[in-house]
């Protein structure tokens, strides 16, 4: 399984009105061919069964961000929202369905306490991973 | 405001090459504010202080410091994961129990399937000096992950910190310490310090990043085995009289227009 996690600069996004330069994006398969980790336009290196798991973490505690979607295509990455069983903390889930290249996607998000919602569009991405 | 600082952590990776760099990744939210390499392992953090005319502190600077693993489950999942769920057989055996029983043993029956139903399962941990101990927290799997996934990794759990340490803390720049947080994610310790910002200019500190790693022969239960990192950082503080954010001059009363009264 690969993790990515969105870290959002709440302040800093809502102070911009986009989440370009306000989203850090890291997954943990750097090591299989990941690419630029911490910004916005993470590409994530991925293969055909691979699962990936989404979160969302605001940079202050106090701030409020929340995933309602990721936007890709279900025939090539089918995703779901779920919940941590017992609590309720969201996390999303998608199968890799059929082998990517070079994917773009994008996560909507509700930010800040009045769930203004946004969407980081700015060149996340899904890639080949290393053999 | 309170500076806060994420440290991004993964911790898998960070284990296998025992290297910070690329591993380990420092966020603030005082970008805006001039901290410089944001998401990377060199932050330096920008520190703005407040000083009365007199030049006497007005308001104290803080920093946060939260550590979070890539792959982990907040703390907070993995505690209610502990607590197991019995379920109807529990029950079950418990009703037969006291159909049978005397009244003088229904008390004893019931404390002890209480004391079975409260069992919460656990994590064993290692300390430095080698004593174990036990922490009420379970790696479930979250539903939906492919049953393929079932051994624990390190990168399951969250780092810590440990200490924060170094020039900043030796001249009485950072006052750290380590404090517990009702925190939703983090549920637990953070560290937090306050700056002396009349002490200007750039400081390099370490935050000690403690993770673990499960060890444990096949069907022997696992044990978490500690393991520290260093993490070198700075801070630049500057500082600067205080001022009215309205108006831009010193403190005191808005500039707001005198309300008429009727003749």
């Amino acid at each position: 399984m690969i993790n990515v996690k969105s870290i959002i600069d709440v302040v800093g996004a809502l102070d911009d009105n986009t989440l370009a330069g306000n989203c850090y994006l890291y997954d943990d398969n750097r090591r299989g061919g990941s690419l630029n980790q911490g910004t916005h336009k993470l590409a994530t290196a991925v293969k055909k069964g691979d699962q990936i798991l989404w979160t969302v973490t605001p940079m202050e505690c106090e701030a409020y961000a929340d995933i309602t979607a990721i936007n890709v295509p279900q025939d090539i990455c089918e995703v779901k929202r779920y919940t941590y069983d017992g609590t309720a903390i969201v996390y999303w889930l998608g199968t890799v369905k059929e082998a990517v290249d070079d994917l773009p996607y994008s996560i909507t998000l509700n930010v800040g306490s009045h769930s203004f919602s946004m969407t980081c569009d700015h060149g996340s991405r899904l890639i080949k991973g290393n053999a | 405001m309170q500076n806060g600082i994420i440290l991004l952590v993964d911790v898998d990776a960070l284990l296998e090459e025992r290297r910070v760099e690329n591993n380990v990744y420092l966020l603030d939210n005082t970008k805006k504010l001039g901290s410089i390499g944001e998401g990377t392992t060199d932050l330096t953090t920008n520190i703005v202080g407040a000083l009365n005319p007199d030049g006497s502190i007005a308001g104290e600077a803080v920093m946060n410091w939260l550590p979070y693993g890539i792959a982990a489950a907040p703390n907070p999942v993995l505690r209610v994961a502990a607590r197991k769920d019995h379920g109807a057989a529990r029950f079950h055996e418990l009703l037969a129990e006291l159909k049978t029983a005397s009244p003088a043993n229904v008390a004893k029956i019931v404390a002890r399937h209480e004391k079975i139903a409260n069992q919460q399962e656990c994590a064993t941990f290692e300390r430095k000096d080698g004593r174990h101990h036990e922490v009420p927290m379970a790696f479930a799997h979250p539903a939906g992950v492919s049953k393929g996934e079932t051994t624990v990794s390190a990168g399951d759990l969250s780092p810590l910190i440990s200490d924060i340490t170094g020039p900043a803390v030796d001249n009485g720049v950072l006052y750290p310490a380590q404090y517990g947080s009702p925190d939703a994610i983090t549920e637990g310790w953070y560290w937090s310090a306050t700056v002396d910002t009349h002490k200007t200019g750039l400081h390099v500190y370490q935050i000690h990043l403690l993770v673990h790693r499960p060890v444990g022969k096949k069907g022997e239960p696992v044990v978490w085995k500690p393991e520290t990192f260093v993490v070198n950082a700075k801070i630049n503080v500057t500082a600067g009289t205080i001022a009215n954010g309205f108006t831009g001059y010193g403190p005191g009363v808005l500039p707001l227009v005198p309300q008429l009264t009727a003749a």
